[in-house]
Parts: structure tokens; sequence; C-alpha cells
């Protein structure tokens, strides 16, 4: 089953804030959003991302169309989707009104964006003409958003209209007949929109589409992001963070500190480190940018190289599974064991694991990361696994956290070479200010 | 005319009944009648559902909306079909209600309608600011249904009509006497103290309040959980509810020494759900009660007769209780 875009909401990986933080301009245009699919296609990624360049390079901030741009998703805003009204015509339905006024708006909609983009055609989105439905909706030409059944429609109409207005009080006859000659007005107007049906599908698509790269384009301004480079067999980031946690540390007054990182197919990449040195930021981070490309948004990353993949098979942070009544450790080995399964058959993916067997001793748990590196590696995928045990590492691309420097902690990935393990979470405690005792017993048995 | 000339001065209205059938549709076509004759472009919409042929819960017939040319009404989709009046769509809304999406429509020929409006008190909100802003009309009007007055809340309309009338009691002293009580729970003044920007912005819970210190200290979880918090109160504090008052909130503030005699904001009318007796009593123990939005009440109109044909005597129910309320008081059949 192709996985869709609200299928990756509940990641914690700060997807849902990239989400909320996007400034669809309609309703409609954030359902269908939340509907596309996760594209594999390398061609079809990279068409998308030539479209979100082209954008920004012509509606983003200091770029000759900004100001259009602001015009262009006020229009948008009044998008709607009324596709099950173009259904139920196609069935051959008479559509009343409140589904003719739907057309008219759309159509109206669709005129004015298509005239505001005469003045740029290059963002790979045109607009179909719908002069068609326009001018059997709008007989008068007034191009003005409101419906009825107009005089103009029919001879009989305008007559017995003006009998009605004469009326002193409601005559209950003569509005029958008025409505029986609308109800005719409104069967011919169903028939010759049927012709045009195509064409309206088509509009609220691309106008959907506008609408959604036009925030993209937005977006990619207010977080910082930026347009990837299309990799084939590549995945590297200079800058990589996360928007979610920039904001958290930013309203702390705090600096984020970006990082960079590059993945192999060959061989896992084994982070170490310090305790609360963005360890599994770094595992979100690396979740959410992939998730990005593949929904083609903006990249948290200063610049960077990445795949078209497959999917991304997580297990981040510990969770109990209460309904099932699996221990913390329980699950996680479920979710790890299906992950194992899954890589096998789903080809090229992106495998995430934050400190696997973690809530289980170091003397079985160092053993279960261990094969499991051993099991994911020369596999034709990209893996990252963080851990607190010491392990060799034998065949992995092994990064640690820079860690500690003068009280301070700097979150860089430096490669390292087996052997060197840091031992840091004392002097994190210690900086924490936990009880000096404490520490001091702890340093103790370590002597020993 | 009877407070029409009232009323030009506010950009929206409530139209409120103490009861059912107490004339407020009669009301509400007078308004529609006399804002067209001075050429006053108006909206008309509903909170609940209004404008049935049949009363649902009495089953007496009732009043239609009746529209003029050029009146914009906004109503759920399934009404709008069974419209009996030539009109033009201007706008379809994309929330749902129980009648469907809200289509707004402007009557081109004299009719009437079944109404039934935005549900929530924000969807109101946002009603009276899209047709006073976008459609420009001179007068939002909104239409309520029994027992549900929080659209005449002055932070969703400017100024109200209070309906009233036989259908409360075929004897008049018990009408007037209602009809005071509601009129003395509207009427409530705003209180003199400042409260603070994070105190109003509160959802929940019972607050006591310093004007002094600023301090906010919770009282009670909410009106339904009374279960006191151990808080240092001081004479200079205040009781701020921030949902609905009721009898029960009001009794247990009564009862305990610490708190009676405290000044008790709410945020306004519509959110009082009191009986006479224990407003009585807790003014007899020195307490006042205000509120943070005050609402002007343009008049009070009155219908004599009762859903069953009964009636009081027009002439004198209407000296009643202007005598007493020193409101302007009209019998709206008569208008």
């Amino acid at each position: 089953m192709d996985l869709k875009f609200k299928d990756f909401l509940d990641i914690p990986c700060g997807i849902r804030f990239v989400f909320n933080n996007l400034k669809v301009s309609s309703t409609y245009s954030r359902s269908i959003l939340l509907e596309e699919k996760f594209i594999k296609s390398k061609e079809e990624i990279e068409q998308s991302y030539l479209e979100l360049s082209q954008s920004r390079s012509l509606f983003g901030s200091g770029a000759p169309l900004e100001k259009l741009s602001h015009r262009l998703r006020r229009e948008l805003s009044s998008l709607k989707g009324i596709a099950p009204s173009l259904h139920f015509i196609s069935k051959g339905g008479v559509a009343d009104d409140i589904i003719l006024f739907e057309i008219k708006e759309l159509s109206l909609l669709n005129q004015k964006i298509s005239k505001l983009l005469e003045e740029t055609n290059s963002i790979g989105i045109t607009l179909p003409n719908l002069d068609t439905p326009l001018s059997l909706l709008d007989p008068e030409g007034a191009a003005i958003n409101s419906f009825y059944i107009y005089d103009s429609y029919s001879p009989q109409l305008k007559g017995i209209r003006e009998k009605i207005r004469e009326c002193e009080s409601f005559d209950p006859e003569l509005f029958r007949v008025q409505q029986r000659i609308e109800e005719e007005v409104r069967k011919e107007l169903s028939e010759k929109l049927k012709e045009s049906l195509p064409l309206l599908f088509e509009a609220i698509e691309s106008l959907a589409k506008l609408d959604i790269i036009l925030a993209k384009t937005v977006q990619i301004d207010e977080l910082g992001l930026t347009i990837p480079q299309i990799g084939d067999g590549k995945i590297s980031y200079k800058g990589l963070f996360n928007p979610e946690v920039e904001e958290i540390l930013k309203r702390g007054g705090n600096n984020y500190q970006k990082v960079d990182i590059e993945l192999y197919t060959d061989r896992p990449t084994l982070i170490v480190g310090s305790n609360m040195g963005g360890k599994s930021v770094t595992i979100k981070s690396l979740a959410l940018s992939q998730i990005l490309f593949q929904f083609t948004f903006g990249i948290a990353a200063l610049q960077s190289k990445i795949t078209p993949l497959n999917g991304v098979l997580h297990s981040m942070g510990v969770a109990e599974d209460w309904e099932r009544g699996l221990s913390s450790f329980g699950a996680e080995m479920e979710r790890i064991n299906n992950i194992l399964v899954k890589s096998k058959s789903s080809g090229r993916v992106l495998i995430l694991l934050d400190e696997p067997a973690s809530a289980t001793n170091p003397i079985e748990g160092s053993a279960l990361v261990s094969s499991l590196l051993t099991q994911l590696s020369n596999r034709e995928l990209f893996c990252v696994v963080t851990t607190h045990y010491k392990i060799e590492g034998r065949g992995c691309n092994l990064l640690r956290v820079k860690g500690l420097d003068n009280g301070k902690m700097d979150y860089s990935l430096l490669k390292f070479e087996r052997g060197e393990f840091p031992y840091e979470a004392l002097k994190v405690a210690e900086m924490l200010g936990v009880d000096r005792e404490w520490l001091e017993g702890a340093k103790k048995e370590l002597r020993k | 005319m009877p407070f029409i000339d009232d009323i030009i001065d506010y950009t929206s209205l409530s139209v409120v009944g103490l009861e059912k059938n107490t004339g407020k549709t009669e009301c509400l076509n007078y308004i529609i009648r006399q804002m067209s004759y001075k050429n006053r472009e108006i909206a008309i919409t509903s909170i609940g559902l209004d404008g049935e042929a049949e009363d649902f819960l009495v089953g007496s017939r009732k009043p239609k909306i009746r529209l003029n040319k050029g009146v914009l009404f906004t109503t759920g989709e399934s009404h709008y079909r069974l419209r009996r009046v030539n009109s033009e769509i201007v706008e379809v809304g994309e929330e749902y209600t129980a009648t469907g999406r809200l289509v707004t429509a402007k009557a081109l020929s004299k009719g009437d309608i079944i109404i039934s409006g935005p549900t929530t008190t924000s969807m109101l909100k946002r009603w009276v600011e899209s047709v006073t802003e976008s459609h420009s009309v001179n007068l939002a009007i909104v239409d309520g249904a029994l027992s549900r007055s929080s659209h005449a809340s002055p932070t969703v309309t400017q100024s109200m009509i209070l309906t009233t009338g036989a259908a409360l009691s075929l004897n008049l002293n018990e009408v007037v006497r209602k009809t005071l009580f509601a009129l003395k729970l509207i009427g409530l003044a705003k209180s003199k103290r400042v409260l603070s920007t994070s105190l109003l912005e509160k959802e929940r819970g019972v607050w006591l309040y310093s004007t002094v210190d600023k301090k906010e200290l919770l009282l009670y979880p909410s009106a339904f959980n009374l279960t006191k918090e151990s808080v240092e109160i001081e004479p200079n504090q205040i009781i701020f509810v921030t949902g609905a008052l009721t009898d029960s909130l009001l009794k247990a503030i009564i009862e305990d020494r610490e708190l009676a005699g405290k000044e008790i904001i709410v945020r306004d009318f519509t959110k009082i759900f009191l009986s006479p007796n224990i407003v009585q009593l807790f003014e007899r123990e020195g307490g006042l009660l205000s509120v943070v939005e005050s609402s002007r009440l343009v008049a009070l109109c009155v219908n004599p007769v009762a859903p069953n044909g009964y009636s009081l005597n027009s002439n004198d129910l209407i000296e009643e209780l202007s005598y007493s309320s020193n409101l302007p008081v009209y019998d709206i059949f008569k208008c």
C-alpha cells in the first residue's frame, strides 16, 4: 500500500510542526496535501523540486514577484473542493443553485489566477481555460461571485418574475410556475456543463497544486530551509537541523548547533557520545529531512544531497505498548524485528534506530546491538543507529558527538576509530549539578 | 417608529426571547420591514433553527421569517433548498452544520425562509464580521432559539432586544417579575475593577484576583467541581468566574464566610444561570455581581397572547414593565 503524507505526521521527528507551520491558503489544498503519496521516483522528485526552485526564484523573499505571491495566496484562500458536486453532475444529476454557484466561483477564481499568472508562466502550472462554463453561469458577463437562475436564461422567466414582484403577498401558484421553469434551466445547464467537467477537475487540481507550491516557497524562507540536490546512492547533509527543536531553543534564548553528516549504503552509521549530546535530535532530523524530501518540501539543512528511497523505518524513543501488555523492552524488540523483516523486502530504505535495546542490561544489550549492526551491514540500505553501549562497530561508519568542551556541549559529529569510546555521563551529570556525594561514589565504583 | 431609530447606531443586534412564543419572530419581521423602508442594508441569521411553520416543541403555528428584496440572509443548505423567495447566492461556507454548509444569499423578491445559522459563538462572530465587512451591510441581526442566549453576548452583537409575554405565565405579575429578573441580569453594570489580560484569557476555573498586587489564585477548578483550593484570602480580592455562574457555585460562595461579600465578576450576562432567590440572598449578604462586558438593551417587546390563545391586557403589561424597568416597551403586534 502506498503511504500518504498523513501517515507520516505522527512520527515524532518534527514533521507535524513543519506541516502546522505550512501556510497553505485553502483548507481544500491542505486536505489534498495530506493525501499526497510518498514519491519514490527520482524523476518525479526532480520535476517537483524544479518547480519549487522556479517558484522560489520568482516568488520567494526578495524575488521579483514576491508581492504577486501574496495576492495569489489571498485569492487561493477561496478555493474549495467541489469534486463531489462535479461527480454528481457527471452521473446525470441536476445541479441546484448551490452547485452552480460553486462552479461559477471556481471558474472565476481560475480566470483571476490565470490573469495574475500571465506575468509568469514558468512554474510548471498551467490552468485550463474555463470560458465555456463561465459563459454558461455568467450569461450577463458581470464576473461577480454570485449566482441565481438569471432572467436571461428564459424569456418566460422574466415575465413570471415581473408578476411575482408586482404581487403584494406571496403567491404560491406563481412561485410554483417559476420553480418549474427554473428547474428546466438547471437541467439544461447541468447537461451543458458535462462537457466542461474534465477542465473543471483539472482546475481544482492545478489551483491546489499552486497553493501548495506557494506555501512551500514561503516556508523555505520562514524556516531557513533549502532545495536539495538529488543524489543517486548518497545521503549527505551540511548543517542539518530540526526546525521544531530550533524554535524551542530560540524561545529559551539559545542557539541551535547544526551538524554535518554523511550516510552510506554499504555500512550502517553508528553514533555514540554523551548524554544530551544531540544524538536523538540528529536521528529525528534525518527522518524529518528524508520525509520532507519525498514530499518535496524545502529541506532543513544548509546543503543536502538526498537519494529517493522506498521508505523510512524507525524506532525512536522508548514506548511501552500498554494495550498489548508489552514492556518497553518487549515492544521495542517487536518493533525492531518488524523493521528487520520489512527491510528485506522493501529495497532501499532508511532505517533509524535510536538507542536500541537500551532498556535491558548492558551485556546482553550490547550483544543485541552488535548483532543488529552485522545484520544491517552489506545491505543496499541506509541505516543509522545511536547507542551508549561500548560496541566495536566493525564495518560501521563510526561517528561520535564531540561532547563537552570547557563545560559547553559541542554537538558536532566526528569520525572516530574503533576502540576510542567516549565516557562522559558523569561529566554531564556534574554539569547538571547532581549530588556531589553520589557522583564521587560513582567515580570510586569506576576505579574499582 | 418604535426603537428603530435606536438600533440604527449599531452594526449588530440580537433578538432574544425569554420564552418561545413571546413574539420574537414578529419582532424580527418588524425590524426587517422598517429597515427596508429606511433603505438600510441588513443581514439576518439565527443561532438555532427558526422560521419553521410549526413549533417543534409546542406544536403551535409560528410566523415565518419574512424577507424583503435586498435582505441578505444566511441559512443551512437544506433550508436554502426549501426557500420560498427568489434569491441570489453570494457565498457558500466551508464549515458544516446539522443543516449542511451555510449559504448566504440576497433576497431578490419578497418571500419567506427557514433560517438555521451558525451553531457556535465563534462561527457567529465570524458571520457578523463577514456580513458587515465583506458584504457591507448596515446591520447584522441574529435571531436566537429557546434557551440559547450566547448570541446575545456583547462580544458577538453590540445591541439586543428582549421579547417577553404571556407565554411566561398567564399571571401578569408573574410575567413582570420574571421579566424584571431577566432585565436585572442583562443590565448588570460593568465592573469598576481592571482585570489583567492573563486573567481574562483563562478558559477554566473560578479565580481570586487582587487588583492591588495582580495576583491570580485558583479558587475552584470549575463551576462543577467546587472543591475549594487552599488559597490565601485577602480583603481586596474579587472573584472572577471564567465560565457559567450557577446556583450551586453562588451558594458555595455565599456559604463560605471568607468569600461572602466579595464582588463576583462574570464575562457577560449570557454566562449567568441563577435563580432569583439565590441572587437576592447574595445581595442581602452584601455581595456585588458585575460583568466584564455590559449589554446594550435597546427595547423590550411584549406579546400579551399566550400560545393557548389566552391574552393579558397589553396596555397593563406595557405600563407595568415600563414603569418598573425604565425601558421603552412595545407590543410588537400593534406596531
